[in-house]
Parts: C-alpha cells; structure tokens; sequence
C-alpha cells in the first residue's frame, strides 16, 4: 500500500510548513511536496491604512528580517511622495540593512545551518542543535552569539530598539547617528570580520569533505534573481533588478518598479504560498531563485575587498557559470555576510554617516509606489496603492520564500527521491529533506509562539486509506 | 543607583503584537514599566541566542509569553536550563535559552517562565479585555515574586 509521509512543521525554520512525501509499494518516492498551511493576511490587513503607517506595520510579518520589511516598505513609501531621499539617510538606512544582515546570516549558519554541517545528518537530534554546538565548541559559539547582538547593535543604536525598528520614515530617517555610537560600532567591525572569516573557513573546509554530497543535493536548473549595482556588483540596498537563465545569460534587467512587467504569481491548490515566475518564459519554465546564491549567480563583483577574494573562489565552482547546488546557499550566505560587515565599515567611515541632512518630505502623493531590498533571504517587493488621502487601497507583497517556493519544493522533491527509503525510515533520512529547506532559510509566515502551540510531528500517512501509520514527535 | 548583577530582575516580553493576544508579553512590560516596578524591560517578537548576554547579567528573570492550551488564566512555574530541539528556527525556548547562558557565561539566574492564556490570535493590535484581565493577576504575582526576592537580598 503507498504510503504518505508528513513531516510537520520544518524543524529550525520560521513558520507553519509541512512537508509531504509519497511513497510507493517498493518504499520508494513518487513524488513529495513542501507546503505552506498559513494564510498571511497582511495584505488584506494593511487595506484602509495610512500608507505612512506601513513601515511601522509590516515589520510584523517576521521577527527575524523585520529590518527588512521596514525598509522596502520606507521605500515603496518615498516612492508615493515621490521623494529622493537625501545621501545621508541613504547611507544610514543601508547601514541598518548591513546590521540586520550580518545578524540573520550569522544565525543562520552558526545556530541553524552549523549543526548539520558540524555534527552531519545522520546525529543524534538531541546534539544536533545549537545547543550542542554550544557544548561541542563554546568558543565558536560565543562569536556567533556576539555577531548576532553585532548585528542587532547597529539596528539599536540607530533606531533604539532591536526589534521592529521605527527608524526610516517617508523621505528618509527619524534620527541621526552620534559620534559615540559611530565609534562605538566601528571598534567592534574588524574583531567581527574575523569571526565571520572563521566562519567561512569552517564551510569551506565542510564542502571541500563532502564534495559528493554538496554537488547531488538539491541541485536545481533554474533562473535567479537579485539586485545589482550599476556596474554589476553585488547590491542589498538598492539598484536594479537583474535576472538570468540557468546558464547566467542575461533575461532582463530592470528598475524595481517595474517588477510586474516581468514577474507572474502562479497558484497550486495545495499551498497558500504563490510561486513567482518570469513571465516571458512562463509557468514552470520561468521559476527562478532568490537569496544569496543567486545574488551572486546574477553578480559580476562584490565591492568589498575581502568579500570579493571569497566571491573569486565562489565563482570558480562552477567555471563561472551558475552555482546550482542547494547547499552552496551555505557559503554564499558566508560570503554576503562578510560583504556586510565590510560594507558597514564603510559606512561608518564615510562623514556623511553623521549629518543631520536626513529627510525630504514634499508633500505629494501618488496613486502607488514599489518598494525593493535585497532580505537575507532574497528579493522583497512591496508594492502599495493609495487614494487621494494616502490610504491603502491594495497591497501586494512578494516576500523572498514566495520566489524560491518551487525551488523548496522540488528540492524536497529530489532530497527525498535521493535519500529516503520509505520501508526503513530513519531521522536522518527526514534530516536531510528538512535540511533542503533550512538552505533557503525561510521566512514563511507571521507565526505565533505561544506556549502549547505546534509540537513538531512527522505523520506517516496511508495515501489510500488516509490512516496515520506512524508518527514521530520532536519536543 | 544600580542594581547589583546578583540582585537585578529582568523581565522579557515576547510574542507578536500584530497577532493581538500574542502581543500579551509586551503589554505586560508595559504595564510593569507604568507601575515603575524596578526591573529591567525587554521585548522581543521571538527568543534569540543574543539575549542570553543579557540574561547572564540578572540574578531573576521572567519570561513572559502568551498561552493557547491551558485553562488557567495564568501560569507561573520555575524553570531551569534544559537542552531541547528547537521547533522553529529562529525561535528558542526560555529553558534553552538558560541552557545556552549557562554554558557561554557560567551563570544560572533564578527563572520563571509566565504563559497567559490568550484568547484571540488574528491580525490585529488589540489585546482582548479577557486577556487584559489575565494579564494583571499575573502582574500581582509578578510583583509579589520580586519583592519577596528583593527582601531576601536585602
């Protein structure tokens, strides 16, 4: 009897998702799918609100990019005033970026990606946290604590809280940067630098001792996407939007606001989560991937130097051509912290870094404005549509797990065809899968915590009868 | 004047103020702040490695988060360091949390966690009256745990 098996919700990521797998006679996969069950209602939400209000708001959706939200939503907001926003503020919003950058990507690897890669797939659950990286290696450990809070520093010198900043306004930024704290962050970057290098010799070293594995899992043919400088360099704040085929050629460049000429939302009955594709080539042939490995597929350069000399090394892998391995997302997240970190440096060091030249309000309002930034996890539209009075009328927002949501699925498709055998289910074998979906590190939802809520359950599910067969549960 | 690592109490609010009843933990910083109850205030959406830097500077902490799967209208129980498997990514437990404090700074401050029971999660800012009303019973015996503590390091 076929057999389907449910893996719910994603260990170690943000969110409510399941994961279904269906398994054949033979105990082989058929076919498998990444779900995700909950509705985001933000947009819906967001109707009838002061388009000012949305930087305060959207923050909500996520916890742990809310940097992120509330910049592409300051954008999309200087966009209605039709503001050019002075250089100053520029710099400081893109400095908040870096922050929230470096601690979203150093979390990443060292506390959710880490215990994989340190410990390997098949270790015991009980070790194969970060608590047992705490255990295994307090020293590492420690470093990634004090990148994280790094990270969370700049946010809250700038915007005097970690969490859900109130700090870019329409036009540009509330608040301007002291002396003390400049100085206060720029004593920390160089200590922070070699932590994250430490970090990327430590992934290096792990895909340089599973070459095999990195080069089979998750390998995926498809598009990618991301922000580029004017002259092709990596790019998280602002720029255009580049997109190239699988084989990195050039399909378009284009300004953000443009974003619906060339990108379409396809929907399948059985997630919530719509799956962006390029138009011109159409559904499925068109799907393509965001986030730090396809950053810097689309990217020619990183304008960092220390960044750079990793992104020469990360480019050789696949003789320039596009890396598709899944777990290379590792290294690349790696790479675009490093840049980060370098890039504040920058920023701290650049005088303009502490003028009070920092709004410009003018008093218009046009009927809509797009707003996109480059999240950890890849490319965030916001795009808003206002009345006369400045009030929402429809939103629309493409979060970057709504663009890599094929790629997620087909991912756990592939893992689990490679790796899972039906008629002796191990963990590990379901480690794996779930570790397809922590390499895009996504942000699926506005999820609740509370305590009692969503204990983790694999379900091993008859397809024929509906029966559950077997369950597992994680607490 | 400063209050001692020994002595100082920190209280940490987590949840979604978007999601109204999951925003209970803030509020009840909130509250704890408008009291001018002496103790330290932070707030987050979710618990992080990060905070465990803060934690080993307190000699009590509070927890304080909302609940779904409990009849009372507030619980309120000690607990202590214990490695657990995280559900979510980005989110730790309290009791992981101490674990984590215990193992990088070597300190193991006195700790409650404190789950209010909730009542509506959709989107929205609006904590219900309920919920309001379950908060200040656990706010009277939050406060009741730092003064006995405080007294006793008198």
């Amino acid at each position: 009897m076929a057999q389907k098996i449910t893996i719910q919700p994603v260990t170690r990521i943000e969110g409510h998702a399941r994961i279904t797998i269906y398994v054949n006679d033979d105990g082989k996969v058929d076919r498998a799918y990444f779900h995700v069950d909950q509705f985001r209602g933000f947009e819906k939400f967001s109707e009838g609100r002061m388009f000012y209000e949305m930087p305060i708001i959207t923050p909500r959706i996520c916890g742990i990019c809310p940097v992120s939200h509330h910049l592409a939503s300051a954008k999309a907001c200087d966009a209605i005033i039709s503001a050019d926003i002075p250089r100053p503020a520029k710099l400081l919003r893109e400095l908040m970026h870096m922050g929230q950058v470096i601690q979203s990507h150093s979390m990443h690897f060292f506390e959710l990606a880490g215990p994989d890669l340190i410990f390997g797939w098949d270790a015991d659950p009980k070790i194969r946290n970060v608590v047992g990286i705490v255990e295994a290696n307090p020293e590492l450990a420690l470093k990634a604590v004090k990148l994280r809070k790094f990270g969370q520093e700049i946010i809250a010198k700038l915007a005097g809280r970690r969490i859900h900043p109130n700090y870019a306004v329409p036009g540009g930024v509330n608040n301007t940067l002291s002396v003390k704290d400049r100085d206060e962050l720029l004593s920390e970057i160089d200590t922070m630098i070699s932590y994250i290098q430490e970090g990327i010799s430590l992934a290096k070293d792990w895909i340089e001792k599973n070459k095999e594995t990195v080069e089979e899992f998750g390998v995926l043919s498809t598009g990618y996407m991301g922000l580029v400088t004017e002259e092709g360099g990596l790019e998280l704040y602002d720029g255009k939007v580049k997109l190239i085929d699988k084989d990195g050629n050039l399909l378009e460049l284009f300004e953000d606001s443009k974003y619906l000429d060339y990108i379409g939302e396809h929907v399948e009955d059985w997630s919530y989560l719509k799956f962006p594709f390029y138009k011109k080539l159409g559904w499925p042939n068109g799907v393509y991937r965001v986030g730090p490995l396809a950053r810097l597929n689309v990217a020619e350069k990183i304008d960092t130097p220390l960044a750079q000399e990793e992104f020469k090394n990360f480019k050789s892998i696949n003789g320039g051509k596009p890396v598709e391995g899944s777990l290379y997302y590792h290294y690349a997240r790696l790479i675009e912290d490093l840049f980060a970190a370098e890039r504040a440096k920058e920023l701290l060091l650049d005088p303009d870094i502490l003028s009070d030249d920092i709004i410009n309000t003018t008093g218009k309002i046009l009927p809509e404005g797009v707003g996109v930034i480059e999240a950890p996890r890849g490319t965030l539209i916001h795009h808003y549509w206002v009345d006369d009075k400045g009030a929402i009328v429809k939103a629309n927002l493409i979060v970057a797990t709504g663009h890599n949501n094929w790629a997620m699925s087909k991912g756990v498709e592939e893992v689990a065809k490679r790796y899972v055998d039906g008629k002796n289910l191990t963990e590990g074998m379901l480690n794996r899968v779930e570790g397809l979906i922590r390499c895009y590190d996504p942000c699926l939802s506005c999820s609740t915590h509370a305590v009692g809520k969503m204990p983790m359950i694999i379900d091993i599910v008859s397809s024929s009868t509906g029966e559950v067969i077997g369950s597992v549960k994680r607490d | 004047m400063e209050a001692s690592k020994e002595t100082s109490i920190l209280v940490i609010g987590y949840g979604n103020p978007a999601r109204c009843d999951d925003g209970i933990g803030e509020y009840v910083t909130e509250r704890l702040l408008s009291e001018g109850i002496n103790v330290d205030i932070l707030t987050c959406q979710e618990l992080g490695p990060e905070l465990c830097e803060d934690i080993s500077g307190c000699g009590l902490v509070f927890f304080i988060d909302a609940g779904i799967e409990q009849n009372e209208a507030f619980l309120i129980r000690e607990i202590t360091p214990k490695y657990k498997t995280p559900i979510f990514s980005h989110h730790i437990s309290p009791e992981m949390l101490l674990a984590i404090t215990e193992e990088l700074y070597n300190v193991r401050p006195k700790a409650y966690l404190v789950s209010i029971k909730g009542y509506n999660f959709d989107f929205g800012f609006e904590i219900t009256e309920m919920a309001k009303q379950n908060s200040e019973r656990a706010i009277e015996k939050i406060k009741e745990i730092c003064m006995s503590w405080q007294s006793q390091k008198r």
